[in-house]
This record gives structure tokens, sequence and C-alpha cells, in this order.
């Protein structure tokens, strides 16, 4: 820059010099006087450097604007002009990106966040109790006994700050406007244990119970805004929760749910008097100084001290403390596992999409071998050049960036009502930092990737080579591109794998035999007003009543058309068990004791195996001659035939129900085998009384079996059993399926998302391999052409193309069976009957793959036999 | 000085010729003493001339001289410091180019920027001008305006 100033200045001198030269001074008086007239100063000439050098320095930065802007509209352009490969880039790049951004959002929220409105979350931490028994083994739970709770909350000095929730599910509301909302109970001081602060009015104080200070209630914001639209003169109304009307004290902010992954709609303050047999979550917040380890130490002494006030089921549980975050098993949710799975789903479909984008990128870039070397023969420079082809990349990746969100915004609700089935507590919010910031890191990683390797591989090419024609096929280009593809095959092994097990598992669920109609039949739970008072003669008149009105209920029901049977029941299959009364069998000393469990028992009334579809093996159902007053009968489950009377005939038999001094109830059928907890489930001891014959259990449901055409809706039987009689509170269709639903979501969930995936890489896959074999076709014209002509037939030329991609498909299924194996493993506990290397499901996999390898191939094979040698070698 | 002992004809021509700073014994001729250019108007100036044709550093001493009937003092080092502002603040543009006499020489020409720069400073010369020149052209005791 100074070399430049001084240039100039030393010609203005000059010529001033020969002007005054012409004007007759000599030389020498005439350099002196210009530069005199200059005012060549020390200082002057510090000022026009530092004048020069800002110059220069704007200069600098606005044509550096003007190359950068030059090289993105020549980028633009160039794009442009390759419309359907910019288009598939840009669709393919836009999937990743926004799955990826989609799982993470999950992620963050369900694992990553702090519970929303709770002060230091990780100073809480919840009781848990391990209890051992017999039949199931070691179980974990954080459902303790109210007497336990009563203990531990008084003892634990490690504790700051303590209290107690349970949330279940309750009617709000009345007649054809009630809901099942969940909602949540909450005693000692919960609230100000999580440190929240009330939307509105106030929370329920650390000493206030429903016995001092009556029914209050407190709202969700979510209910509040939905229910009661956001009416702000809410506090102090009645609110009706069940049986009882609680008054409104206050509005929990948005979004809280307490320590729970779903939401809670209402919470009120519990009841001590009637806490005594409930179990409940305990929830502490650690005194400053204190460890989660410590506490669970003091709360395990505390009850090996106080054990004998707990019921005897808990006496011996190992009292331990661990995070709030883990579920009511002591283990972490599965929806965060799931949501740990999707983000590691969406990486692999990512890298995917990359690999494809690369690989069509490259070879792009081949082709414009030529138009580069140019380029830079020209004087672009080789910096320009790889910053250019790098733009190119920049472009695609913010394009697909921009338009991921809107695959984010369709698809994320999609996901989160699938993960948490509808009850998910918050909603997406697009402009939120988080969910930005990662699409900023995943647009980085992705612009990088797809500008810098093919920028890269331009940069080492030999442009003399390049223009001179003589390229030997960009070798090490041809081997990564080669190698990308391998990568994606393998991925897509992966991927498909995953979806085969989980297709699998499906099926052998569909293949189940549960033993009832799983797919036609309905229930309908209808409540009747609970009892206040547990003496026996209120027990025994609500029990008779229900018998009455679930009589006319059922009636009225089998008087609609699109019904085809109806049965009242009490104890039904897929309940978790429910009932289980211990049977006596004259002639032997005790009843063997199954692994599955049981006996379990139900009270049926007539008509009901039919209308749910168990087959009666041998004997008949009961009938209405099945009354109090006529002979006890009884039907048993073909395991407890089998089991009870190994040698001989079931039938006729005699069993004594509940003690060995009961009365003898005859043998008069026998049932097939059902489910009475899951679908993972062992034979279990079963058997049905007539529901008039026993006044043990109570609780009864509708089951009906619709016609097949034209079934009848849940409406017309919710609306027909609340007018059969005044009584009933609420009535609830739904399809018996729905209680298998809490353990199909996991497969449902794996299902739909690898599968899914898996048929995205697929496609991208394929593509690539297409990409791969066109190029090569393309490229090794001459040589074709040269094979040909020295007599090559068409079959040898075809294998030449196929073999080469053959073999990709091949190494790259290869590798993907093996990590699909290793991977396989996490996979496992989430089958079902499946093993995570079933060799079906590998086989087919391998064999789709190669099959779509084949056919991706044809086209380009095709292509390659159909060489006019002259041509090519002409090109 | 030496120049003095070069042919009679030659030197009457210097004589008239020198600069009348340094040499006190000469009178003023016709011409008055330059004018040194005011502060804030070199800008001014140099956009006008640059409006002809785009010239070099020297081209345009030359030019403002001439042009100003050598009535302008003009510090070189004075020009040179407004050209690079200019040209930083984008209302000229400069190229190094070849001058007539086969010489590297920096041509500087005027923007659309520089354009406009020079109407408004233009227009706001003349007003300032009149306004002073009507102020100081008033005698005391004349009439109120």
């Amino acid at each position: 820059m100074r070399h430049d100033v001084d240039e100039e200045i030393r010609e203005h001198i000059a010529l001033r010099a020969e002007q005054l030269e012409a004007e007759g001074l000599d030389r020498a008086s005439a350099l002196e006087e210009a530069r005199r007239r200059f005012a060549m100063r020390a200082e002057t000439m510090r000022g026009l450097y530092d004048a020069a050098l800002e110059r220069n320095r704007h200069t600098r930065m606005t044509e550096r604007w003007a190359s950068w802007w030059q090289d993105v509209r020549y980028a633009a352009r160039g794009l442009a002009r390759d419309r359907l490969l910019a288009g598939f880039v840009v669709v393919a790049l836009t999937l990743g990106i926004g799955v990826n951004v989609t799982a993470f959002s999950l992620l963050d929220r369900l694992l990553l966040r702090d519970p929303p409105h709770i002060q230091a979350p990780r100073e809480l931490v919840r009781l848990y109790g391990t209890v051992t028994t017999a039949v199931s083994g070691e179980r974990t739970s954080s459902w303790i006994p109210y007497p336990a709770y009563q203990q531990l909350s008084e003892a634990i000095t490690g504790f700051e700050r303590v209290g107690a929730y349970r949330v279940t599910e309750q009617i709000v509301g009345r007649g054809m406007a009630a809901r099942k909302l969940r909602v949540g109970q909450v005693l000692g001081d919960f609230f100000g244990t999580l440190g929240i602060t009330p939307l509105r009015g106030r929370y329920f104080a650390a000493t206030e119970d429903e016995a001092t200070a009556g029914r209050l209630a407190v709202v969700g914001e979510a209910f509040w805004q939905g229910m009661l639209s956001g009416d702000p003169s809410v506090i102090g109304q009645p609110l009706v929760v069940g049986e009882a009307t609680y008054q409104v004290i206050g509005i929990a902010p948005a979004g809280f749910t307490g320590t729970e992954l779903r939401r809670v709609d209402i919470w009120l303050l519990g009841d001590t008097r009637r806490a005594g047999s409930t179990n409940w979550n305990i929830v502490g917040r650690l005194r400053a100084g204190t460890t989660q380890a410590g506490v669970s130490a003091e709360a395990a002494a505390v009850h090996a001290r106080t054990s004998e006030t707990s019921p005897d089921w808990f006496r011996e549980a190992n009292i331990s403390a661990g995070p709030i975050r883990f579920d009511d098993t002591g283990r972490e949710p599965f929806e965060v596992t799931m949501a740990r799975w999707l983000t590691g789903i969406s990486l692999v479909i990512l890298f995917v999409a990359l690999g494809n984008v690369v690989n069509l990128l490259l070879a792009r870039s081949a082709r414009r071998r030529r138009e580069l070397a140019v380029r830079v023969a020209l004087g672009s420079g080789r910096a320009r050049l790889i910053r250019l082809l790098s733009l190119e990349g920049g472009l695609l990746a913010v394009a697909a960036g921009v338009l991921s969100l809107v695959v984010v915004r369709t698809v994320e609700p999609l996901v989160r009502g699938a993960l948490l089935a509808g009850d998910a507590p918050w909603t997406l919010t697009l402009l939120d930092l988080r969910l930005l910031g990662m699409l900023a890191g995943v647009m980085l990683l992705t612009g990088f990737v797809v500008g810098v390797v093919p920028a890269v591989q331009a940069g080492t090419t030999k442009l003399a080579a390049v223009l001179r024609d003589e390229t030997q096929g960009g070798v090490r280009g041809a081997r990564v591109r080669a190698g990308l593809t391998v990568l994606q095959a393998a991925l897509s092994v992966v991927l498909l794998v995953g979806a085969g097990l989980f297709v699998r598992s499906m099926a052998r669920i569909d293949a189940l035999d549960l033993g009832i109609d799983r797919d036609r039949t309905m229930v309908v739970r209808a409540e009747l007003p609970p009892l206040s008072r547990f003496t026996q003669a209120a027990v025994d008149s609500l029990m008779q009543h229900e018998r009455r009105v679930f009589q006319l209920a059922v009636e009225a029901v089998r008087a609609l058309p699109g019904v085809e049977r109806a049965a009242v029941a009490v104890g039904l299959p897929l309940d978790g068990g429910s009932f289980s009364a211990g049977v006596h069998v004259p002639g032997r000393d005790s009843v063997p004791s199954l692994p599955g469990g049981g006996p379990f028992a139900s009270a049926v009334g007539t008509d009901y195996f039919a209308a749910i579809g168990t087959p009666l093996l041998r004997g008949r159902p009961f009938d209405d001659g099945d009354v109090a007053g006529s002979e006890a009968v009884i039907i048993v489950n073909e395991t407890m035939a089998r089991a009870l009377w190994p040698d001989s005939d079931a039938l006729d038999r005699c069993v004594r129900v509940g003690s060995a001094a009961a009365r003898c109830a005859r043998v008069v059928g026998i049932a097939a085998d059902v489910h009475r907890v899951g679908l993972r489930e062992q034979s279990s001891l079963q058997y049905y009384l007539p529901l008039e014959q026993q006044t043990m259990f109570g609780g009864a449901t509708l089951v009906v079996r619709p016609t097949v055409d034209s079934p009848v809706s849940p409406a017309a039987l919710r609306q027909t059993v609340l007018a059969s009689d005044p009584s009933f509170r609420i009535a609830e269709p739904q399809p018996l399926r729905q209680a298998l639903d809490g353990e199909m979501r996991p497969l449902r969930l794996g299902t739909v998302a690898f599968g899914l995936s898996s048929s995205l890489a697929l496609v991208v896959a394929v593509l690539g391999l297409y990409s791969v074999m066109a190029y090569m076709v393309a490229w090794r014209t001459r040589e074709i052409g040269v094979r040909v002509a020295l007599g090559a037939t068409r079959a040898q030329i075809g294998r030449l193309v196929i073999g080469t991609g053959g073999r990709l498909a091949a190494t790259g299924v290869a590798a993907g069976l093996v990590l699909a194996a290793i991977g396989g493993r996490r996979l496992e506990p989430h089958l079902f009957l499946t093993s995570a290397t079933d060799p079906i499901v590998f086989g087919t996999v391998a064999i789709v793959l190669l099959g779509v390898a084949l056919l991706a191939g044809w086209l380009p094979a095709r292509r390659a036999t159909r060489i006019d040698p002259t041509e090519a070698l002409r090109a | 000085m030496r120049a003095a002992l070069g042919p009679a004809g030659r030197r009457t021509d210097w004589l008239e010729r020198r600069d009348r700073f340094t040499d006190p014994d000469i009178e003023t001729r016709a011409m008055p003493e330059p004018l040194a250019v005011l502060k804030g108007t070199l800008d001014m100036l140099v956009l006008n001339a640059l409006t002809w044709q785009p010239m070099h550093g020297f081209a345009l001493t030359r030019w403002l001289e001439a042009r100003s009937g050598r009535r302008l003092a003009l510090e070189d080092a004075a020009l040179y410091q407004a050209l690079y502002r200019m040209e930083k603040r984008g209302l000229v543009e400069a190229e190094w180019g070849v001058s007539e006499q086969n010489r590297r020489a920096r041509y500087y020409r005027i923007t659309a920027a520089g354009e406009s720069e020079l109407a408004r400073q233009k227009a706001w010369w003349l007003r300032y001008a009149d306004t002073v020149t009507a102020l100081v052209s008033e005698m005391p005791g004349a009439a109120e305006p």
C-alpha cells in the first residue's frame, strides 16, 4: 500500500519537475521546487499513508462482499441448471435435518430439560420400595403405602421438605359431559417441596388436609383454559370430581405435571382419613449437604424401625431414593428410551442422506471437471474454486434447513402424540432457542459435509491432465463414492433389520391366541356411585343394586340393532389379574401353584362366553337356570382341569370356592385358557362362577359383541347404558383391544419408526447405487466401447456393470448385518417372542437389498450393453 | 539562480515567472495573491474537475491551477488526502492506467454517488456565497432590510 502511495506521489513530483523545467528551471532545482510545492513533510506523508490505508481497507471489504455475492449467484445459477439433482438433494437433506430436529426436540423435552416450573429439580428425590414375591420375583415400585409414608415423612431428617402424590383417572363432570381425566391427589408439603408458584390463587399449605381444610382443588392451566374457558373468576368456584364437589383455590402454571411425564389436569387435596389403604409416591427435597445415597440409607433405617405399621406385603421392602425423572418402576421411562432411539435412528437417516447427497455432488463435480479446470486455468485460483463448490453445498444446506422447519411442524405433533398417547403437557414452539440452536448445528454439519467434500476433491484434481482429457477415472474419488455407497447400504440394512424384527413381533402378537375375540369385543365400563361407608350391609346392598341395574343395562343393550351378543361380567381378561380366590378340591391337600399365578376368578352372566369369544371346549355355558337358589356350578379353564384332575375327566367334579367348608360347585364346563394379565403370560388357573351365585366380587362390566355388518356405535352403547338406569354415573365403551395398548405401544412405535426410516433409507441407498453405476458406465464408456469392439458380448458387459454394483451392495449388506447383530441386543427386551438375530429376518433383508441393488443396476447395465463402439471411441 | 546565467531573453522570462512568495522585492503585478483553498471546498473543486474527464493527480492539479487562473494555491498533499478520502467514501473510483507520456498513473473517476454529492455541495456553496456576499456588501447606515 505504501508502495502505491509512494509511486503515485513520485509520478506527481516528476511531472511537476518536468513542468518547472519547461518553465526554465534546471533539473535539480525543478525537483527541489516540486518537492517543496508538494509539501512533503513527515506528517503529510503519514497523513497520506493513513488515508490510503483506510481507503484500501474499505475497498477490500466491498470487493470481498462483491466477490462473495458473485459466487453465490454463480452457485445458484449452477444449481438451477441441475434442477433435478438440486431438488432431490434438498428433499433428502430436508428430511434428514427435519427428522433430527424433531427427535432432538422430543429428547430435549423428555430428558434434557428440567421438569417445568420446579425449583432446582436435582435436589429432589423419589422414594422406591423393592419387594420380592414368590410369583413375580423382585419388583421395584414408587408406590408406597400410606402408613409407611407417614413414618418416612416424619422421621427422615435428610429431607428439607417432603410430600406425596398419586395420579389416577377420575370422572370429572356428570352424564354425557363426563370425562375421564388425570387427577392428582396430594398430601403433605407437595407443592412446597417442588417450589412452584401458582399462576393464580394459591396452593395447599403443608399442613392442610381434607379433614381440616375441606375439599380443595388446584386446576392445571390447560384444564382451566380448555374446560373452564380461562375464566379469571374461577377461584372459589365449585368443581365436580368423581362423587364430590371441590372448591377451586388456585391454578397451576402451564405445563406443570408435578414429576410426571404426562399431563395432570387437576390436583386435589388428599384426605388422610381415607388414605389408609392407598399407595402414594413420595417426593422430598434434599437438605443442603445430604446426598441421595444418604437419604436412601436413612429411609431404609427408618423403615426397618417402623415396619410393623406397614401392611404385611410391604414390611420386608427395601427402601431407596432415586431421581424423580425415573418412572414408577425405578427405571428410565419408556418414552425417554424411545426418544433416545428416535434420535439414533434420525442420525442414521441423516448419514444415509448425506452419503447419498455427497455421492451425487461428487459425480456432478466430476462431470463438470472440464469446466472447473478451465476456470482455474483462466486464473480463478483454487481457493476461489473450493469456495464456489462449498457455496453450492452451503446453499443447499441452508435451503434444506429452512424447509425442514415445515417437516418439524408436521411430524413433531404426530410423534409426540404417539409417544405420550395424547397426554403431552407441551406443544411445539418453533421459535424456541434450543430448537433453533439444534437446527443451526445440524445445518452447519450438513453444509460442511456437503460443501467441503466435493470441494476438496475438486481442489486436488490435476488440472492439466483434465484439460488434456487424460484422467484415469479420478480413482480416489471413485473409491470415496464407492465407500459411501457401501455405508448407505449397511445403514439401510440395519434399519431394515430393525423393522423386520418389529414386524415379526407384531405378527407373532397377532397370531397369539389370547382366548378371546380381541378384534370385535367391546367392553362398557359403567360406574355406580361408590360407597361412603364400608360396612357389610352397605356392601351387600350395593352388590344387589349393581346386579339389578346391570341386568337392566344388558337387556337394553341386547335389544340394540348392531349387537350380536352381550353379557355382564366381573373380572375380565387382560384386566391385570383382578380377582383371585382360593379353591379347595376334595381329594387333594393343596391346589398346585402355577408360574402364571391364580386361581383367577370371574363372575359372569349368561351368554358371556359367546359374547367375549372364549371357546367352551367341553360341557355347557351358564344359563338362566344357574341362579342363587339352584345347584352351585363352576366352569374351569383347561389348565385348571389338567392340573387338578390330570388323569380323569374334570366334568362333574366338585370344587369348593373360598374355604374347605364351602359348598361343592359342580364343574359343568371347561373353557379355553385366556390371558388374564397381558401379552406375555404363562398358564394360570382360571375359573368362572355364575354372577347370581356369588357375592364376593363386585364391579361389573358389560361385554358386547357387535354384529359384523353395521356394528353398534360406541355413542349408542353409552346412551343406552346411561338411559337404562339413573344411578349410572358414566359409561365408557372401549374395544377390548385397548387393554393391550400399554404393552403394544413400544412395539407399535418401534414398527412405525423403523419401518418408515428403513423405507426412506432404502430409497436413498438405491438411488445411491444407481447413481454410482450410472456414473461408472458414463465414465468408462470408451473402455466399454473398446471391449465391445474387441468382441465382448452384451452379456459380458452387463455382468461387468452389475458385478460392480453387486459387489458394493454385497459388502454393504455384510457390514450391515454385522452391525445389526451387534446393535440388536438393545432391541431385544422390547421385541415379542423374537430373537434379535432372527435368521429369517436377516435373510429376508439381505435378499431384499441385493434384489433391489440388482434392480438399480439394471438400467445402467442396459445402457452399457447398447453402447455403440464407434460412438464411444469417438467421444 | 543558475538560470539567471542563461541567454538574455530567457532571463526576463524567468524573472517574470519567479514565485512571488520567495522574493519580496518583486512587486505584485496584475495578478493578485493566490487564495488559499477554503476548508471544505476542496472536495467540491476536485469532484467538479472530474466531471470533465477522469484525471490523474497531477493533471488534476494542473487543471485546477489553469482553470482558476492561478488564483488558487493548492497544496498537492492536501489534494491527495482529499482524493483518498473520497475514494474511501465511494465518491470517486481509481484505477492504475497509462498516461499520455506512457507513464504509470493512477486515474480518478467520479462515480454516481460523487455526482450527487457534487450537486449537493454546489448548491450549498452557491447559497452560502450569495448570503455572505449580500451581508458583507451592505454598508453601515443603509436602510433596514
